[in-house]
Formats: structure tokens, sequence, C-alpha cells
């Protein structure tokens, strides 16, 4: 979202550039141009004021740099051309050269004119025309001085230096907000650890000093570790660290562990579970998994329904068998109030909550965008369907083909 | 007696984590002299030794490779680094078991168990429980009232395993239910209710009487005079 949007401006920018301040560029050009013309060596008087200009017009689209706009670009330098050609031939007729002779010297004027015209366009063309192709290339704009040949000329080298420069500080800006960023996440991760010694250590008095407040203590306990592995996972899934493990697993284990650890939550919600033929090997990580099972019997609970008997149903199985897309995939039904099918498609976007999430104000919009980041990295498919007022269910899909987990492996 | 050797510089985690032991009938011994602690644990020869990772002066893995160098002890690494790289870590410098800290009491003791049968260090530790005149012992899967024992199914004990253990108190029917569920056995309300009243039948058959375990309508069920 971010190159978007630089790239845009950046066009917007340039357009704008590139028509209002050629003008300038060329008037500035114009009296240098007026003696260089008839010298012949316009090489070293167009110079500086030309060099802003080149840029922008580079990244207004494609191959702008052509001859007519080249001309076009350096149409005042033309007009005073003619101007001076036509101010020697009344001051030579004024001599009373004939006609023929400043006919020629005219013509020879000319002729050196359009030679350093020619030269410089062709000198400029190649860097010009190197920089608008790579400067389209999406992404590449923190390595763009990198990928272009250093030009041989004044003008070509200004701009190819303030890119450099440019390049440069863009890189170590990315670098200082990547370091807080992963410097953040450790702390998260650091601080994470920590807090988990209290809680244990509550636990542990919970189980050492029954009361009969116990269950109601182990609820409430169970939602701050549920809110600790959320922002756990987060800090996890942002970070370009690795730490999961694919391995096979038996897919019933996972989720009967999975409801298991959730028991609290279930019981009080009067939430059924049912199992269908979950006997499969799945390859993933086992604690990960445990999460994003964890955030789907969540959303599960909170929406249940109100009016019967609450149940989540999972049933498993093996689809496009012996294709290279074969896998086997887990689905968790449940019966509650569904989502709106306006909804459907937004349910994994970060912070959305949807009809459902304002009516109940716990909801966050975190649990399933970051269920999508973690089956992301993983190499799992995550879908949601639903009928609203009456069931959603959530597919989560396991490769079998081991290739698609070459990346997540790896 | 099992002997079990808790590393763990927190205090209040250390006590409990040994009162925990304790009641479950095993011997428990630690010390705070982080500098030695393989030299400690050597000396103490222990059945089983739980390290946290997190120790002040020492690290938890090198205190594991140390030990695992002059003794065989089971060592369980009880740590809130629940990372897979500390998890291969600690396997590899010869840990046992990983248990990730915030941990579910009964969930260790489990592991602490099932690590002690596997190294075969002598019996299992003597599960009684008493209360109000029964006595349950959860290896045998028996109640004994003056005298009288019968068999009771796994439910059947779990439910009375938690009755005793906060004998005089209401339990209520959540809890039972979760405790239910431990087993992987995912019964709803009424099984419950069937369940309690199985229990009921069974006690009395040993002479228990009727009004040891009352139900509290609403509220649950307790077991007291």
């Amino acid at each position: 979202m971010r190159v978007d949007s630089a790239k845009a401006a950046k066009a917007g920018k340039a357009t704008e550039a590139a028509e209002c301040g050629a003008a300038p560029s060329s008037v500035a050009d114009a009296a240098p141009a007026l003696v260089a013309v008839p010298a012949a060596a316009p090489a070293e008087s167009t110079p500086p004021v030309s060099a802003p200009a080149v840029p922008a017009a580079a990244s207004a689209g494609a191959a702008s740099y052509t001859l007519p706009a080249f001309l076009k670009g350096h149409a005042t330098t033309l007009v005073i051309g003619g101007v001076a050609l036509a101010l020697v031939a009344l001051f030579l007729t004024v001599f009373g050269l004939d006609a023929s002779a400043i006919a020629f010297v005219d013509a020879v004027l000319a002729l050196c004119g359009v030679l350093a015209l020619a030269l410089e366009y062709l000198r400029q063309r190649a860097f010009l025309r190197q920089l608008e192709r790579t400067a389209a290339l999406a992404g590449r704009e923190t390595y763009l001085a990198e990928l272009l040949d250093r030009p041989r000329y004044l003008e070509g080298e200004v701009v190819y230096e303030s890119l450099v420069q440019a390049c440069k500080s863009m890189n170590d800006a990315i670098g200082v907000h990547r370091r807080e960023n992963e410097e953040y996440r450790t702390y998260v991760e650091t601080w994470v650890h920590e807090v988990k010694t209290p809680l244990s250590a509550i636990d542990l008095l919970v189980e050492n000093h029954p009361s009969e407040i116990d269950g109601a203590l182990r609820t409430e306990l169970d939602r701050v570790r549920g809110y600790i592995d959320q922002a756990l996972y987060y800090a996890r899934s942002s970070a370009v660290s690795h730490d999961y493990a694919i391995a096979p697993h038996s897919l019933d284990a996972l989720v009967r562990a999975a409801v298991r650890s959730r028991s609290r939550q279930f019981v009080e919600a009067g939430m059924l579970p049912q199992f269908g033929n979950l006997d499969f090997q799945v390859r993933t990580d086992a604690k990960w998994l445990d999460f994003i099972l964890g955030q789907v019997l969540q959303n599960a609970l909170q929406y249940r329904t109100r009016t019967g008997q609450p149940t989540v149903r999972f049933d498993a199985q093996r689809l496009r068998q012996g294709q290279s897309d074969e896998c086997v995939v887990l689905q968790v039904r449940d019966n509650g109030i569904g989502v709106a099918v306006a909804d459907e498609a937004r349910v994994f976007d970060k912070g959305f909550t949807g009809e459902n999430g304002r009516a109940i104000s716990k909801s966050t919009g975190i649990g399933l965008f970051l269920c999508r980041r973690l089956c992301d990295k993983m190499g799992l498919g995550l879908a949601l369907t639903s009928q609203q007022g009456a069931w959603t269910q959530v597919d989560l899909s396991f490769p079998l083909n081991r290739l698609y987990l070459v990346d997540a492996e790896g | 007696m099992q002997t079990i050797f808790v590393v763990e510089d927190d205090a209040t985690i250390r006590n409990e984590l040994m009162a925990l032991l304790r009641h479950n009938g095993y011997g428990t011994l630690t010390s705070d002299n982080y500098a030695n602690l393989a030299d400690v644990i050597e000396a103490a020869a222990p059945d089983l030794v739980l390290l946290d990772l997190s120790l002040p002066l020492t690290d938890g893995h090198l205190v594991c490779r140390q030990v695992r160098r002059v003794s065989e002890v089971p060592i369980m690494v009880v740590t809130s680094r629940d990372d897979n790289l500390n998890e291969l870590m600690s396997l590899n410098m010869g840990a046992d078991d990983f248990v990730a800290k915030p941990y579910n009491p009964p969930i260790l003791l489990g592991r602490i168990a099932s690590l002690l049968r596997r190294s075969g260090a002598g019996t299992e530790p003597s599960s009684t429980l008493s209360a109000c005149g029964l006595q349950l012992s959860m290896a045998k899967g028996e109640a004994t009232y003056g005298g009288a024992s019968i068999e009771l199914t796994k439910n059947e004990l779990r439910i009375l395993r938690l009755l005793m253990l906060r004998a005089g108190m209401v339990v209520s029917r959540a809890d039972l239910q979760n405790e239910l569920w431990q087993s992987d056995e995912f019964v709803d309300d009424n099984t419950l209710t069937v369940n309690v009243n199985r229990l009921r039948a069974a006690l009395a058959k040993i002479g228990v009487p009727d009004t040891l375990l009352q139900t509290k309508r609403g509220l649950g069920y307790r077991l007291g005079d």
C-alpha cells in the first residue's frame, strides 16, 4: 500500500513538473544557447538547470524521452537560434554580401546548431531511457540507483548522484524502522514470557488452595491467557521469523486437544463439540494450529445461538485425490448467528468487526486476520462460508503435496 | 517415595510447585545454590529434575548439560520460553521432556508420572485421597468406606476426586463437566447428572449415607456432612 501511494504521488508530481518545469528550463537555456549555437559548443552551456526537469519527465510514463518531446522541450532554443540566423543574415546584407554567400553562412550555422542539439539528444537518451524503464518496475525504488549505469555527462551525473543519495537515505530510514520494529517484536515476546511466570504462580495457587471461586477465577485466567497468546502470535506473524516447525500430526489429536484446553469456555457457554471422522495425518506446526483453532472456536463461542443447543462440529475429508493440489480439509461448522453476506468477504481483514462485531462489543477484528496471516506463512488454506442466522463454517486445508510446503519448511 | 528436585528461581512458583508435588505423594528438594547446581543435584540423587530455563547466575541449558554429564536422572524442562528453538535446544542438551508455562497443573502431574514410569524409577506415588471417611485410590480406581471397597468407572472417579479435593465446598456443575472433558469425554449437562447418580448408587453400595453427597440445586454438588 505504501509503495502504491508513494508511486501515485510521484507520478502526479512528475506530470506536473514535466509540463511546468520544461518552460523555465528552456528559457534559462536560451541565453547560453544563443551564444552556443554559433559557437557550436553547447555541451558546457546547457547544464544544471535542465537537470531537475529530467527525472521528472522520466518517471512520468513510458518512454517520454523521445525526439519530438526533446524538440518541444528545446522550442525556445530553436526559436532563438532562428532569430539569430535571421539577424546574421540581416547584418551580412547590410554589409553588402550577396544572397548565396549569406545563405551559405546561415546554412553552416544552422547545421552546427542542429548537430549540437542532436549530439545532446543522443548523449542523454541512453541514460534517461534506462532510468525510465527501471523506475517503471514496481518495488525497485530502494535500489534504483544501483540498477543504472553511471552516465558519462555532467547533467546525467548530477541526476545519478542525487538518486544515489535519495536511495541511500530511503534505505537508512527503512533500516531504522525495521530495526525498531524488530526490537519491539522482541520486547513483546520477552514481555509475554515474563508475564507467564506470575500466571503460572496463580495457576499453582488456585490448584493448591481450592475454593468455591476456582471456576470463575480460572475462566478469567483463561481469558488473560487468550489475550496474551494473541499478542505473542501477532508479534510472531509480522516478523520475518520462522519460529515454527512443520511436522506430521494426527488431525484428530490436534482438534481434541484444542477443544480440551478450552473446555471451561465450552462448558460455560453450554457449547457441545461433535467429532466426525478426523482420522488424517496433516503437516503443520502444532502450536500455531492450536492458536488458529482457538481463534475459530472463540468466534464460535462468542457468536453462538442463544435460542437452542449451541454446537460446533468438526469434519475432515480428503479432496482432489491423486492431483498435485491434493489436500485434507478440516471443516469447523457451528450453528451460530452466522455472518452477513456483505461481511463474508472481509472477515479476514484486520480490524474488521462487521455487523456482529458491532452488536457484541468485545470484537477486536484481530482473530481471523491473524489466522489468515499464520495460515499464509504455513502454506495452509483458510476460507469462511456462512448463512446468516444459521451457521458459519471455517475450512482449513492442509496440502498433502510436500512441494506446497517447501517455502514453509525452508 | 519418589523425590523430585525443583529448580525454579521464582519463590512463589517454587513453593507452590513443591506443595503441589507433596500433595500428590512426591518428595521434594530444591536449592538456591545456582552456581553449583549440577553438583547439588548429583549429590541429592533425585528421581526427576524439574528445571526452569531462566535462572540467576547460570542458564538452564547449561545446567541440563552438566547434569547429563554425570547422571541419567530424567530432566523435565518447565519454562515460559516456549518457542521451538528452546524446546529443540533443551532436548539436545539432554532434557527428556519440555513443558511450557503457564501449565495446567493436572497435565504437569500427568507428564511427571509418565516420565517417571518411562524411566522406570520405582513405584507410582500412593495417590490416595481421603475425606469424610472416604478413601479414594486413583491408581486402583477404588473408593473405600468403612472397610468396604467398590470399583468406579473413569468418569465416576474423576467426579469423586474433585468433590473430595474440595470436600465441604460446593463444586459447580461446570467445574465437574470441565473435569470430565479433560479425558476427552465431551459430555453434556445431562450425562453429568447420569454420572453423578451412578456414583451415588455406587457409594450407597459400600454404605455411604445418602446425605454425604448433596445436590445443591442451581449450584452444584457438595461432599460433606
